[in-house]
């Protein structure tokens, strides 16, 4: 089902909030499924994210020139060391560190495999997970598919989604511009991994 | 050292060479040394119960053959004031600790204390249930005329971390969608757009996104029901304005240097842009539409 135009007023459609489709309102299968989604997303996809960022040594040459630029450069080592030790503590704790890259790209690409077949929908005419409107759970697969495709981090996992799932990329795209217009379309550099997100630092 | 002032006092032995301490036979010219001194035993002189005083020999403490002899009536014109024969052949004892004795037992306490700390933060486990204060009523999605509360004190509503921004983005396009009135951390979007725009509200520790943060808003009126009263909104806890004023003007100055779409740290409160939708600011849905938004929105 494709992504519908707006209503008019939405206050006549029963079980909505503004654009977001309430539980009440979806089919008990599909809300389910939404949910589990979301919740691979948040407690296996994210941390995927975060070996990414903090674990591999090029995706954390550029956190530390996102997060930390500003940290003058003699403190700039142990600040960053500190904090890495912390996050590779939970990222210990969790258990996603234990595992070996290839592990994690394979893990990576089984989630997006799950998230396409759950979501399903074709390149040019994605749908959202709560039907023809989104739901709580579109916010969170859209969240995971922004700062998955459009943060210059590299990852095995943009680079599966660009090669085998332009669904997903459209969905991604679609929200954005609906729901976030002022962000602009993405810039291809930065999904690339060659740009940073900032402009000026490129 | 052990000695005795009183010149009644039989025991009192000459230091040998080397040896610092208290002489009673000729002016002592060594650095007089911290020393305890007792009531010797067999001696008349004994300290009077809770006489005993500590004090301190000065270093530089001369004590005079003469003045050794309180009960002879000789002259003690060099003795300290702390060593006055009266005070302590009068009764009071003076009783000096050895410095080195003390920084010993200080030390040793110090090292007992760590060696404590060391051993219960390694072999004594916390329980692993902090009981955490429970999180505020929520109103759920869609409930009519209810504070739409996502994130306050400590319960984190934005995910298992919180640090990255996938949770705040998450929580961004739930309020966009929904068309909750919100306003965002600087009041603008951030860096590449949206990943790092946070729909917060109030004070937190830093722009890492783990924080206190609070998001309340307006809930559209349901299902064809007319628009309600405005809802009681929470204020949401002021910032925190305890930096040096020097320093907030250069965190503004560094602000205005900053390009619009690279990202800021900026720790002051959010500033709500009226009407300005997309910069931070999300239309109130209880607007007229062609007003500013309400003073329910206003008010958050």
């Amino acid at each position: 089902m494709a992504v519908s135009a707006r209503p008019a007023d939405k206050r006549s459609l029963p079980g909505m909030l503004g654009d977001l489709r309430l539980p009440g309102s979806m089919d008990p299968g599909r809300l389910g499924a939404a949910r589990a989604l979301e919740a691979l997303l948040e407690h296996r996809s994210y941390y995927h994210t975060m070996m990414h960022r903090w674990g591999g040594d090029a995706g954390f040459e550029k956190l530390v020139r996102i997060f930390f630029g500003s940290i003058p450069a003699l403190l700039r080592p142990v600040i960053t060391t500190m904090v890495r030790k912390q996050v590779w503590a939970t990222l210990r704790a969790q258990g996603i560190a234990a595992h070996a890259d290839e592990d994690i790209a394979s893990r990576e690409r089984e989630d997006w495999d799950t998230v396409a077949a759950v979501l399903g929908g074709t390149p040019g005419a994605p749908r959202y997970l709560g039907g023809d409107h989104p739901c709580a759970e579109d916010c969170t697969l859209f969240a995971a598919l922004d700062s998955c495709l459009n943060t210059p981090f590299p990852s095995e996992g943009k680079r599966y989604l660009l090669e085998r799932h332009p669904a997903l990329v459209d969905y991604c795209d679609a929200f954005r511009s609906r729901f976030f217009p002022e962000a602009g379309p993405p810039v291809d550099a930065v999904r690339r991994g060659n740009a940073f997100m900032f402009r000026n630092s490129v | 050292m052990i000695g005795c002032l009183c010149a009644n006092c039989p025991g009192v032995r000459e230091p040998s060479r080397g040896e610092s301490g208290a002489t009673f036979k000729g002016t002592l010219q060594a650095p007089l040394t911290p020393t305890v001194l007792r009531p010797h035993s067999g001696h008349s002189c004994s300290p009077a119960p809770g006489a005993v005083r500590l004090g301190w020999i000065g270093k530089h403490a001369r004590i005079s053959g003469q003045a050794r002899l309180p009960h002879d009536g000789k002259r003690r014109a060099s003795l300290p004031s702390s060593l006055s024969p009266e005070r302590h052949c009068g009764r009071p004892v003076l009783m000096e600790f050895d410095p080195w004795v003390v920084s010993t037992a200080l030390l040793g306490a110090a090292t007992a204390l760590m060696g404590w700390k060391l051993v219960t933060a390694t072999f004594v486990m916390d329980k692993p249930a902090r009981a955490p204060a429970p999180a505020p009523r929520r109103a759920a999605l869609g409930e009519e005329n209810q504070v739409f509360v996502l994130h306050q004190s400590e319960a984190n509503i934005e995910g298992p971390s919180g640090s990255l921004s996938m949770f705040c983005l998450k929580v961004e396009a739930l309020l966009r969608v929904a068309e909750i009135e919100y306003t965002s951390k600087d009041g603008k979007p951030r860096a590449h757009g949206v990943a790092c725009s946070r729909a917060v509200a109030g004070r937190g520790r830093g722009s890492s996104g783990r924080g206190r943060w609070v998001v309340a808003g307006c809930r559209p009126a349901f299902a064809g029901a007319p628009p309600t009263a405005p809802v009681a909104v929470r204020r949401s806890p002021q910032p925190r304005r305890s930096r040096h004023p020097r320093a907030r003007s250069r965190s503004r100055r560094t602000a205005a240097r900053r390009s619009p779409t690279r990202m800021t740290s900026s720790r002051t409160s959010s500033a709500r842009i009226p009407g300005r939708a997309g910069a931070g600011t999300w239309p109130c849905p209880l607007a007229p539409p062609t007003s500013a938004p309400s003073p329910a929105c206003l008010a958050t």
